[in-house]
């Protein structure tokens, strides 16, 4: 009984007041965060690498991993989200570099984005409404989409993206218009007339 | 995106999401009209905007990754106990290896160019070889008597030492010695002081 309130007792609270017992490896507060937050950056991941399932869980592993190691560091007077995603962006930015020395792999990426389509049994699990929106948004540059899904899929603030990323908040602006502005581009009229 | 376009980017993105273009008023028209050409792109990107927002309502329903945060959190533990960092599953390159491969990326750098980096200046002298023979100075020359024949000497061209070296010419008799048995008077004022006296002393023989 006085374990399973104290169970219960690791539900509630804060992402801070959690995280802040994660840094002395209390692994109940961890396992609460984690079932928090692994989905979203799971999905964010799963955006960022077009659909590539298994990179996708091995960086959304590799950063609550970084979460572990770097707790003590967190400033509490900062929201945990977007550090979280400070920590998943510089991982994909990482494997953004590596990936850049070969162009094949690049060519290979764009060619899957345009060709290949998530399975069947992925796309239930994903429940996209537009797929042809996310096909663009996938065409994207990688820092560009990346601005783009912290902005909408990670609900994070203008000022908050900024400092996630290293960038002036108006750099951040003009690619969020830019990503808006060239997704819509590359829409037939026809396919905004359906919308319409 | 002008300074000014980029201040009111916010208030942009809020009128896409909360109004079609026909219910905006003329202010919020001149916002639009900074950022788009007419109602159908406007409608387009009030659409995209729209979906966008799906995102995070996706992003909550997606489950976390097989495995769960025990694996991370047993992960953590190893780590922490063998003080390396582990690889998760699909890992495809070590750390160890992409620092071997830096290093010899280095090293085949160095061997291609090397570091030239100039040295300090050795200044050579301009050195003149000579021969120096080392003389032993003495004090005493050599002893040879010299032989002075007052008698014949005339008292009138017998001058007074003075400081100036005046030579008028003549000649002093010298006899060489063989031994140092030899008359003792005969082998007197040779010596180095003597000299000094000698060079003064003006003796005119005829």
């Amino acid at each position: 009984m006085l374990a399973e309130s104290r169970h219960a007792a690791t539900l509630v609270g804060s992402d801070n007041e959690l995280l802040e017992r994660v840094a002395g490896a209390d692994h109940a507060a961890f396992t609460e965060l984690y079932n928090r937050w692994a989905g979203k950056i799971r999905y964010f991941f799963l955006r960022l690498y077009n659909y590539d399932y298994d990179t996708a869980d091995d960086r959304t592993q590799d950063t609550f991993l970084k979460v572990l190691e770097n707790a003590q560091k967190f400033d509490h007077d900062q929201r945990f989200s977007p550090w979280l995603y400070a920590i998943a962006c510089n991982l994909y930015k990482n494997d953004v570099r590596r990936r850049k020395l070969d162009q094949h792999f690049r060519e290979a990426a764009i060619a899957e984005t345009t060709v290949e389509m998530p399975s069947a049994e992925r796309k239930v699990e994903i429940q996209s409404s537009v797929k042809l929106v996310h096909q663009y948004l996938e065409k994207l540059d990688p820092e560009v989409k990346s601005i783009f899904l912290l902005r909408h899929a990670g609900e994070l603030t203008i000022p908050e993206i900024a400092r996630v990323t290293g960038c002036p908040e108006g750099t951040i602006k003009s690619r969020l218009f830019y990503a808006m502005k060239k997704i819509t581009e590359n829409l037939q009229p026809h396919t905004i007339n359906e919308w319409i | 995106m002008d300074m000014k376009s980029a201040d009111m980017y916010e208030d942009f993105e809020k009128l896409l999401v909360s109004k079609e273009f026909e219910q905006l008023n003329e202010a919020e028209r001149n916002i639009i009209h900074t950022y788009c050409s007419g109602p159908q792109e406007y409608s387009a990107m009030r659409l995209l905007m729209l979906q966008s927002q799906t995102m995070a309502a996706e992003s909550n329903t997606m489950t976390p990754p097989p495995g769960g945060a025990d694996q991370v959190f047993n992960r953590f533990l190893a780590q922490q106990k063998t003080g390396k960092r582990v690889a998760f599953f699909h890992r495809k390159t070590s750390v160890l290896w992409v620092a071997g491969l830096a290093a010899a990326l280095i090293f085949s750098w160095l061997i291609r160019f090397p570091i030239k980096q100039k040295a300090d200046p050795i200044l050579i002298p301009d050195v003149t070889t000579r021969l120096i023979t080392a003389v032993k100075t003495d004090t005493v020359i050599k002893e040879v008597p010299v032989y002075i024949f007052p008698e014949t000497l005339d008292e009138t061209h017998l001058s007074e030492p003075t400081n100036e070296i005046v030579s008028y010419g003549g000649m002093v008799y010298v006899q060489s010695v063989s031994s140092v048995d030899e008359n003792k008077i005969q082998r007197q004022g040779t010596n180095a002081s003597e000299m000094g006296d000698l060079a003064k002393m003006q003796v005119t023989v005829y």
